[in-house]
């Protein structure tokens, strides 16, 4: 009890702001008033996913209240998921999800976008004040960390979570600190630390699932791929539901280059818990493995779930035509673009790849005219613009319409500018070019040097995450030999500069790298939000 | 949706109950008009639950959850607990440490579903205490069990009205029973006679991963 009342005394209800939404105006006006009772004053409220995204671009709440069952198109779901998708909910902010008996086991379980907590409506005042309380207890608890990470500054959040580590060994939260310093580990790549961070929630608590998930991933990410694959599978063994779990034995399968076990179990993932996300990975491994019904279904069933609401996206149109071409059926393909997707016109890379995919069913179809006259409207909309998704699509459609040197040059160009995703492009690549005919051309294609170096990258990671910094450096000169100013090799190299600098200290020479490669990579891909939090991990080790 | 539109109704009722009953003053009718509400939507809910579990294929979700808060709040915010005339405690004399964490126990269940069995269990409980009602639970292996004591007169009494206690929980009852086999095999549900004590409900649960 006297823990209870230090608990509620941290809390100042009048200190805090609070958005409510809810398409029922007496729910929302009931939800204010209860809030209002607390203490709150700076209390808005919105009928709409919509309406609240309208709210949020003006400012952000200390606390989110939202039911789930919102009017069509958009969900309380669909909200919470573009909001963490696009990064527009704060760490700081405390997002709860208001939902009836009948829909909250499914809202407990959206493993991926999780609410920090649920209540259940009706909710009578003196739950719902204890659940804030107990979830802006934890907030304040836990702030430095998540103000940190707000900030990009892995870090210093990790520096916060060490600090509290040291100071509060026993406290309430310690399991969440653990957590957050998990995360920004992760996000610096450091997996060494955070297996060692693993290890130590481990030692507090051993039954707890998410501690042995993240084990999994850091012993994925340090190569230790069955000893990962050991771990996830007695996740799943003890609960068949345990969604992410599932995720986590796809990307080992893929590791293990065994892309239909990875693709089973992303597909078991979007039985138990379907969502327009999951569907749309589903689609694109079903699709890269030739699988062409499996992803015309998880193409289908994305769109549906999304049709209408704020995380409908234009891609899965075009990746529904991409698919249906593949299957020979043209006039279907033309018709997903002609008319379904009309409403998103021909913006942006969009209208490209569209041109593109259209072209391809043309020609399909025998209309060779029009299938050259959308070729050439594809390139004109690229111009100097950059994306290895759609320079696939329009590669394609070169090579199927018999223009060799274009499609091959195009391609190329694809891999060269993939940067990170440049795995993703190649097998799309790989699978276009197969398509066409033309995997006799594959490696010329993605190796113009692009193989070597991703190798080399590859191998420099693994280098890396081992600690090997010396070793990793070489594997990466050696890429920059054969091309100087690779994205990829620059991002890891920066990585490993990052790295090495905080394990040593301040050297001259490794700092002057560590400039030249940022330097670069900010002429190369600017605005580009890793480089910028490299740039301001490197102000933390400067002591800047 | 049409129950959809109810549930709103009702949790609007409660709502607007809940706010006048901060004005002082008010005759002793309100307040109890107020209880009413509450305990129309928790009928409401647990029936909307139970036909949930026995008709769908319903998923319990477990979370880790520090069994002892969880009592506390259970018995804290239980409207039976609040407005009955037995006090409502959590036996912390029955309740042990966990040898090896030495802290309290965390365990894995579905917190709503066990929350409102053990609000059942204590809304009958507090129909025929005398003078107190306690709360507690222990963990054996991969099982944790949730009891109810109260000190009214046994089951098994002569006396009409008591009969009525094994089967008065009608709902409720039925909804403990659904609760214990959504958790999986080796959940159960018990209402037993304790001699010179009172009667014991108890809530077995297989935990969940």
């Amino acid at each position: 009890m006297e823990e209870k009342k230090s608990v509620a005394e941290h809390v100042r209800f009048n200190l805090l702001s609070a958005l409510v939404i809810d398409d029922m105006g007496a729910m929302r006006h009931a939800l204010k008033t209860q809030l209002q009772i607390f203490g709150m004053n700076d209390i808005h409220v919105a009928g709409s996913a919509e309406e609240a995204l309208g709210r949020l671009d003006c400012r952000s709440y200390d606390l989110i209240l939202c039911d789930y069952n919102l009017k069509r198109p958009s969900s309380g779901q669909h909200f919470l998921e573009f909001l963490r998708h696009e990064g527009r909910l704060k760490p700081s902010s405390v997002f709860v999800m208001v939902t009836a008996e009948s829909e909250y086991d499914f809202v407990a379980n959206a493993a991926e976008y999780v609410p920090d907590d649920y209540i259940l409506k009706p909710c009578p005042e003196k739950r719902l004040k204890s659940r804030i309380e107990r979830l802006f207890d934890k907030r304040n608890f836990l702030m430095p960390i998540l103000l940190a990470l707000e900030g990009g500054q892995y870090g210093a959040a990790i520096a916060s979570c060490d600090n509290l580590l040291e100071n509060e060994p026993g406290h309430r939260w310690i399991m969440d600190v653990l957590r957050r310093k998990i995360e920004a580990q992760a996000a610096l790549k450091d997996y060494l630390g955070a297996l060692e961070t693993c290890n130590i929630a481990k030692a507090i608590r051993d039954d707890v699932p998410w501690v042995s998930l993240e084990l999994a991933r850091a012993n994925l990410s340090l190569g230790n791929i069955d000893v990962a694959h050991d771990i996830a599978g007695k996740l799943v063994a003890m609960n068949s539901n345990y969604v992410a779990a599932y995720e986590l034995l796809s990307r080992i399968g893929e590791a293990r280059q065994d892309s239909t076990s990875a693709l089973e179990m992303l597909m078991m993932s979007s039985r138990i818990l379907p969502s327009a996300r999951r569907f749309r990975v589903v689609s694109e491994s079903a699709y890269l493995l030739g699988k062409h019904d499996e992803a015309r279904k998880a193409s289908e069933s994305a769109i549906k779930l999304s049709k209408g609401s704020i995380v409908e996206r234009s891609d899965d149109y075009l990746s529904l035509a991409q698919t249906m071409v593949d299957m020979g059926d043209c006039s279907k393909a033309i018709s997903i673009l002609e008319v379904d997707a009309k409403k998103f016109g021909e913006k942006g890379m969009f209208g490209v790849m569209q041109n593109a995919i259209l072209a391809q069913a043309y020609l399909g179809s025998g209309d060779t005219g029009k299938a050259k006259k959308l070729i050439e409207r594809a390139n004109n909309l690229l111009a100097d613009r950059t994306d290895g998704m759609t320079m696939t699509a329009l590669g394609k459609a070169m090579l199927k319409s018999g223009d060799l040197i274009s499609g091959l040059k195009m391609f190329t160009r694809a891999v060269q500018v993939s940067g990170d995703a440049s795995a993703r492009i190649a097998n799309h690549v790989t699978k276009a070019m197969g398509d066409v005919g033309h995997e006799g051309k594959v490696a010329d294609v993605i190796d113009g040097g692009r193989r070597r170096i991703l190798d080399l990258v590859n191998e420099a990671n693994k280098l890396m995450r081992a600690a090997h910094f010396a070793d990793a450096h070489q594997k990466l000169h050696d890429a920059f030999e054969i091309h100087a100013e690779n994205i990829e090799a620059l991002l890891a190299a920066t990585q490993l500069h990052l790295l090495w600098l905080k394990r040593d200290g301040l050297d001259d020479v490794l700092i002057e790298r560590t400039r030249g490669y940022l330097g670069t990579l900010d002429r190369l891909v600017p605005q580009n939000e890793k480089v910028m939090n490299f740039y301001k991990f490197f102000q933390t080790i400067l002591g800047g | 949706m049409i129950m959809h539109d109810m549930k709103n109704s009702i949790a609007l009722l409660e709502m607007d109950l809940e706010r006048l009953n901060h004005h002082p003053g008010l005759p002793a009718d309100a307040a109890l008009a107020y209880r009413r509400c509450q305990d129309l939507k928790a009928r409401l809910i647990a029936f909307l639950t139970l036909y949930r579990i026995e008709q769908t294929g319903f998923q319990p979700v477990g979370s880790p959850v520090n069994v002892l808060e969880f009592l506390e709040g259970v018995v804290e915010f239980s409207p039976s607990a609040e407005t009955g005339s037995v006090p409502v405690c959590v036996a912390m004399e029955r309740i042990q440490r966990n040898p090896l964490t030495k802290s309290w126990d965390i365990a894995y269940f579905d917190k709503l579903l066990v929350e409102m069995a053990m609000e059942s269990a204590i809304n009958n409980a507090v129909r025929y205490a005398k003078q107190r009602i306690d709360v507690w639970y222990e963990t054996e292996g991969d099982s944790i069990s949730f009891f109810v004591l109260d000190d009214g007169p046994a089951i098994d009494s002569a006396d009409a009205s008591v009969q009525q206690h094994a089967s008065s929980t009608g709902l409720g009852l039925a909804l403990c029973h659904a609760v214990a086999a959504a958790h999986g095999g080796g959940g159960s549900v018990s209402i037993a006679t304790l001699p010179d004590e009172g009667t014991l409900f108890t809530l077995k649960l297989p935990t969940l991963r």
